[in-house]
């Protein structure tokens, strides 16, 4: 049996998946409205934000305090090996440099994740403002129209771009290549010859 | 003209910004579909000349 080597711990992929489950439910009641599927949509909708919102405030705290949170940002270095690893690919005088235990992709998507959530959650809870809930009345003067304008525009792009966004990742999940990664965020794990392929073992 | 904001009217008549116009929405995810396509053939591409599509 293939020696497993741990790639996601057990809370980063139950964070992970309840994340995907809060993202589509959040797109579901903003978007099957719109286009024609009329439901009573919005406690749902701002319900699941909420539980994103608690869910992302723990993994930044589990991120910041008890893991190296520098591992998944992109720095001056991987955009470096990202061109040296294109010139590889197109050319066979070029050489590919294996990345540490996240590659530039897979940095770039996580980045653009979390502008893209941390938008939508910030404009969304300002926006419960404007909404009846358990907790408190509505208040729809609390900022002035121009602000709850471009509070909306912010949210509808972020969301807008989500779209696309989560699009590209479900595809990248799901080529054959990277299956493997798409494996350790359900089981957690690679295989030993998995991460010896495609990583640097000295940088994982 | 693709409308990129949506307008509302204020309580005085005035023409206030609602949001993102929700007519781009296709837009966002043929742009997608588009990069997925893109994505297809340079890998398809790629193979054939014999690289990884790392």
């Amino acid at each position: 049996m293939a020696a497993h080597i741990l790639r996601h711990a057990l809370i980063d992929r139950i964070f992970h998946w309840l994340t995907a489950a809060c993202v589509l439910v959040l797109m579901a009641t903003a978007f099957l409205p719109i286009l024609g599927i009329k439901f009573s949509w919005v406690t749902i909708h701002w319900a699941t934000g909420v539980v994103l919102g608690i869910a992302v405030l723990i993994h930044v705290v589990r991120a910041l305090v008890f893991q190296r949170a520098t591992a998944i940002w992109v720095s001056p270095r991987d955009l470096g090996e990202g061109l040296s690893n294109l010139k590889a690919a197109l050319s066979p005088a070029g050489r590919a440099i294996k990345p540490g235990k996240y590659s530039l992709a897979q940095k770039s998507m996580h980045l653009l994740v979390t502008i893209l959530i941390l938008a939508v959650l910030v404009t969304g809870g300002l926006m419960m403002v404007r909404v009846d809930t358990p907790f408190w009345e509505r208040n729809p003067y609390w900022l002035t129209e121009a602000q709850w304008g471009t509070v909306y525009v912010l949210h509808g792009l972020a969301a807008l771009t989500l779209v696309t966004t989560i699009m590209l990742h479900i595809y990248f999940a799901l080529r054959p290549e990277k299956l493997c990664y798409t494996r350790s965020m359900i089981k957690g794990w690679l295989t030993e010859s998995e991460r010896e392929k495609n990583h640097d073992i000295q940088r994982w | 003209m693709i409308e990129v904001f949506r307008y509302s009217s204020d309580a005085w008549g005035q023409r206030s910004l609602a949001g993102m116009s929700w007519d781009l929405l296709p837009y966002f995810f043929y742009a997608g579909v588009a990069i997925i396509v893109v994505h297809l053939v340079a890998a398809w591409l790629l193979k054939r000349r014999g690289h990884s599509d790392q």
